[in-house]
């Protein structure tokens, strides 16, 4: 799916503002998805390599036991490279957290306009709306320690 | 023999605190996990905790209300608490600086840095 941002210069009101907000969630959870998706190929395609080469080398280790030190070197450096495989992995899968939340807002946006269809009714409180996600990416986050 | 350190997680995304416990538990950490900061506080004072990681959003009591409610409790004076959000913000992490937290990541976490984090503040 192929969503399209809303244009910020063009801002609505009453239910028109609740539908901006939810195509611009959309258009986030969309960026999210593909590059999540992206991420995830990646590494079970990185994943599945590096388990391809460790038998690999396993298989020659046991033809060459006299050479333990060398595939000793290329075993540690393929279980190093799995685990950070692997942690980009579960980086990726993190897309469901943020897309969740993306949901959750989408819904709460989706009751102001029922309410507003309804009886014109305000809709809930705003200020208690889930907060927007502001990842557009999985790129890590930043550290800060105080 | 060491006792493992124990860090509690508190999030309301089950499939988040798994990750976190995959990655904690695998760097030789226990984990206890909590699904709010209702949650949360009350396994804090059941059990003694080295480490606390904290999401910022979530339904009951978010984050920040639960890092000055932990605060509060004696054993948590010192004791350091991470908030871990998809927040960014100057403004948030100077609340929650003003909370009480000791650090803020920003998710998606990366699980080498995380424990490198970790490591670094509770060995």
């Amino acid at each position: 799916m192929r969503t399209t941002a809303p244009d910020p210069a063009r801002p609505q009101t009453g239910g028109g503002a609740h539908l901006q907000e939810i195509e611009r969630d959309l258009a986030q959870m969309d960026a999210l998805l593909e590059a999540a998706t992206r991420k995830l190929i990646e590494s079970f395609m990185a994943i599945h390599r590096d388990v391809a080469s460790q038998q690999r080398a396993l298989a020659a280790f046991a033809a060459d036991p006299a050479g333990v030190d060398a595939h000793a070197a290329r075993l540690d450096a393929l279980r190093e490279d799995i685990a950070r495989h692997v942690g980009e992995a579960i980086s990726g899968l993190q897309f469901q957290d943020m897309t969740s939340q993306l949901i959750r807002r989408m819904g709460e946006h989706l009751a102001g306009v029922r309410d507003l269809l309804a009886d014109g009714a305000c809709a809930a409180d705003p200020a208690r709306r889930p907060r927007a996600v502001e990842q557009h990416h999985m790129d890590c986050g930043d550290i800060e320690l105080f | 023999m060491t006792t493992a350190k124990t860090i509690l997680t508190v999030d309301d995304s089950g499939s988040l605190r798994q990750m976190l416990s995959f990655t904690l538990k695998d760097a030789g950490y226990s984990v206890i996990e909590a699904v709010d900061g209702n949650d949360g506080l009350e396994k804090a004072r059941s059990q003694t905790v080295d480490l606390v990681l904290t999401d910022q959003n979530m339904p009951g009591m978010d984050g920040l209300s639960f890092i000055r409610a932990l605060r509060g409790m004696k054993n948590y004076k010192s004791v350091p608490i991470l908030m871990l959000t998809t927040e960014s913000g100057d403004d948030m992490k100077a609340q929650g600086r003003a909370a009480g937290a000791s650090g803020w990541l920003v998710k998606p976490f990366d699980p080498a840095r995380l424990t490198e984090v970790v490591r670094k503040l509770i060995g």
